[in-house]
């Protein structure tokens, strides 16, 4: 895989080339250790990440609000 | 990059016993008719190397349903092992269906011992020799795969060729980054941002609606409810309460007014409480339940004293007519008296009788013993004349005993009689006094016993009915006091829990007006804006998941565009070898992108698609040239240096079988080459093309206990 390629199309961005190169050099990473595994590992974990802070804020945000927080589950 | 040395299967497939085959000769030729076990040997290398990957409709091959790798003589003894060399060492993999051998049934054996098993086993191979499909698109050139390369659909094609190019992990990991959860929690975010923003709206019109309603159960305006509402009726509550409990001070504790809409609930419980328990405890009540249990017992007492004064009565008139009809003890008892002293004399009477005959009897007896009296003289008892004294005599004493005697006798059993019924008219008397003695008895212990469960003491000549019945009185009229007193405490407890439960619903109403406050100015808040934010924040990682999935795309593109151009000669090269159609001046393979995929086309040197005008035997050498030319050109990028042909010459004339062992002679010179094939003339051709340093194994035949007959 021509990853100096890829580096360069992603320094090349216009918007936020310095985080995308980042979340690629950790995709490389796991892609280069673990293979599929290790990709859907790093994504799903960043996934789980953002899923608990949203879980987390939308409690709060209930308990503030003050209404039940299985309420919004239900959506 | 790896090459195949041996193999060795045992119950898999036709195969019974252990049979080891060597593979390492750069050219390998496995011969035989059909079904003798040539596509069971190359079966080996996959099953062994990806198991249950190389089974099943998703393979795409059809001949893979229902496919089983196990004889069904022992399916428990099925048993694989493949030698392969890497530029590291050798490394053994053996594959069983034993459950013993780890989850997978894999296990890898490296140089110097180090072993790995079960998923980890399978993951090194996942790692180190990549994909089944990448297997079968730039190793194993399966039979069914080999027209499907040239004529499949674009998308199948697209994949094949791509693996073939080596460009499968740029596919597999552009395909990963979409198909990820961020995707799913990306938009799970955006899903929420709009539920709190229309949760707003819809929950302010419920808590309206709900407002209005507790309104008009209580007759308030809910516009005109505001905390000092709520907190002025909590006031009037605790003053209402602290009214009703002031009489026991310090003992019934009240709460405070809560700031809180939601603390109310708690705040009526406790007081409700508070006016219950001091309503239990209210002297009126204690008062109360005493006087009604006096009530209860001096009614009972009454009711006591009632039937044991019936009871005594009863008894007395029924032992007073008695003695009206019979008379007295003293009268019956003389009447006994007398008929019993009458009766011994009727009995003596009957003794004197009885000796009296007796006598006559026995001189009777003797006068006939001894002759005498038989003529006429004085009868010798009573000395009166007769004309015939036995006669006289015997006369006499039958009727002594018929007129006399009888007479006695019924006189007797009369006088018994009623000596037995006088009798039994005492012993009634008596048991009448008996009962009346009784009664009288039961009434004192009755009396005795009421007067010692109310406290009474009787007073001589008093009725204990009268004192009973006149306690009574004055009981229940305290009663009645008390229970009046009782219930305007009652009225009031009840007026308390009303207004608790007013309150309460006012509360309601408060705390709605509150949440709908919250609800208003929900996106003002912090955590909202947080929410916001990570929204922002997911929105952006799509972004990023998105450019670097085109980035990766883009990387693809100029490799395979790259591959294609260093390989489009040899495609062209190989496919004039094999094909040598004089209809087709030369054949150029060209790239396209188009919405994110590469597309492949094949024309002529008119620009022209030729694969419409293709024979079957032309598809299977365009096949097979895009098939070498590509791994050619491409071959670093290969975990694999070997290359299998499973029965290539398909549909191919004498010409074109020629051509293709002259094509395989070439691949050989750079790639280690195994090739299965069933055509004598390719065999042939085989044999006599290949010059590379090669090895022929023949199958001359197949057993079902012994399983293939090879030579090598």
């Amino acid at each position: 895989m021509k990853t100096d390629v890829i580096e360069k199309k992603l320094g090349e961005s216009t918007l936020r080339h310095t985080e995308r190169l980042a979340l690629w050099k950790k995709i490389k990473a796991a892609w280069q250790d673990d293979g599929v595994i290790g990709v859907e590992g790093l994504l799903g974990g960043m996934a789980a990440s953002l899923e608990e802070k949203k879980s987390q804020i939308c409690t709060r945000l209930a308990k503030e609000v003050g209404i039940n927080d299985g309420d919004n589950q239900e959506s | 990059m790896a090459t195949i040395k041996s193999l060795k299967p045992s119950y898999f497939r036709g195969f019974t016993k252990e049979c080891p085959l060597d593979l390492s000769s750069p050219v390998t030729i496995l011969y035989g008719g059909n079904a003798v076990g040539k596509s069971s040997v190359l079966n080996v290398i996959e099953w062994c190397l990806f198991g249950e990957s190389c089974t099943g409709r998703d393979t795409g091959l059809r001949e893979r349903v229902d496919w089983e790798p196990q004889n069904r003589k022992d399916p428990d003894k099925c048993k694989v092992q493949l030698v392969c060399q890497f530029d590291d060492g050798e490394v053994v993999f053996e594959r069983g269906t034993s459950k013993k051998r780890g989850r997978s049934g894999l296990v890898i054996e490296f140089l110097g011992g180090t072993r790995l098993q079960g998923d980890d086993a399978e993951l090194w191979v996942k790692k180190n020799i990549g994909s089944f499909s990448n297997f079968m698109a730039t190793v194993y050139q399966h039979q069914e795969n080999i027209r499907h390369l040239a004529v499949a659909q674009p998308k199948d094609q697209r994949e094949a060729i791509s693996r073939l190019l080596g460009l499968s992990d740029y596919n597999d990991l552009a395909e990963l980054i979409r198909k990820s959860d961020l995707t799913r929690v990306m938009d799970s975010i955006e899903k929420e941002l709009d539920w709190w923003d229309h949760l707003a709206y819809e929950k302010t019109s419920a808590l309206t609606e709900h407002n209005k309603q507790i309104g008009q159960k209580i007759s308030v305006d809910p516009d005109t409810v505001f905390p000092e509402t709520v907190k002025e009726a909590a006031s009037r509550v605790l003053g209402l309460t602290s009214n009703f409990t002031g009489k026991k001070k310090g003992k019934w504790e009240l709460p405070v007014v809560p700031t809180s809409p939601d603390a109310f609930n708690d705040f009526v419980s406790i007081v409700i409480k508070c006016a219950r328990d001091c309503f239990g405890a209210l002297p009126v009540t204690e008062r109360s339940q005493e006087l009604n249990e006096e009530v209860t017992k001096i009614e009972g007492a009454i009711g006591r004293l009632r039937q044991a004064a019936e009871e005594k009565g009863t008894a007395n008139k029924k032992l007073r007519d008695f003695e009206q009809e019979h008379g007295t003890s003293k009268d019956i008892g003389e009447v006994v008296s007398k008929l019993t002293e009458k009766k011994c004399g009727l009995e003596e009477r009957l003794k004197a009788l009885n000796q009296l005959t007796a006598a006559l009897n026995s001189l009777l007896t003797y006068m006939t013993e001894h002759g005498q009296g038989l003529g006429e003289g004085e009868c010798p008892a009573c000395g009166s004349r007769t004309s015939d004294q036995q006669a006289y005599l015997r006369q006499r004493v039958e009727a002594l005993l018929s007129t006399e005697g009888k007479s006695i006798q019924d006189e007797l059993k009369d006088t018994g009689r009623l000596e037995k019924e006088a009798e039994e008219t005492l012993r009634e008397l008596e048991r009448k006094e008996r009962q009346l003695e009784t009664a009288i008895k039961t009434m004192a212990s009755a009396e005795k016993e009421v007067a010692q469960n109310l406290l009474i003491t009787w007073k001589e000549n008093e009725d204990p009915l009268q004192v009973l019945k006149k306690r009574l009185e004055a009981t229940k009229s305290e009663a009645a006091k008390v229970e009046e007193e009782l219930k305007k405490a009652a009225d009031n407890l009840l007026s308390i829990e009303t207004e608790c439960d007013r309150l309460k619903d006012l509360a309601i109403i408060w705390a709605n007006h509150e949440l709908s406050k919250r609800l208003s100015s929900i996106k003002d808040g912090l955590t909202y804006k947080e929410l916001k934010s990570l929204g922002e924040e997911a929105g952006q990682l799509k972004l990023d998941c998105q450019a670097i999935v085109d980035a990766v795309i883009s990387a693809r593109d100029i490799e395979s565009h790259d591959i294609v151009k260093a390989s489009k000669s040899k495609v062209r090269e190989y496919f004039a070898a094999l094909a040598d159609n004089p209809g087709i001046d030369a054949i150029e393979m060209t790239m396209e992108t188009k919405w994110g995929s590469e597309n492949y086309s094949f024309c002529d040197s008119a620009g022209e698609n030729v694969i419409p005008i293709l024979s079957l035997g032309d598809l299977n050498s365009l096949a097979l040239a895009i098939f070498a030319g590509l791994g050619e050109a491409n071959r670093d990028a290969l975990a694999f240096r070997s290359i299998v042909f499973d029965d290539p010459s398909q549909s191919m004339g004498s010409h074109h079988k020629k051509k293709l062992a002259e094509l395989i002679n070439t691949l050989a010179q750079k790639r280690q080459v195994i090739v299965s094939t069933m055509d004598k003339e390719f065999f042939e051709a085989l044999n006599s093309d290949i010059t590379a340093h090669k090895k022929c194994v023949t199958f001359e035949g197949w057993d079902p206990e012994l399983g293939p007959r090879i030579s090598d």
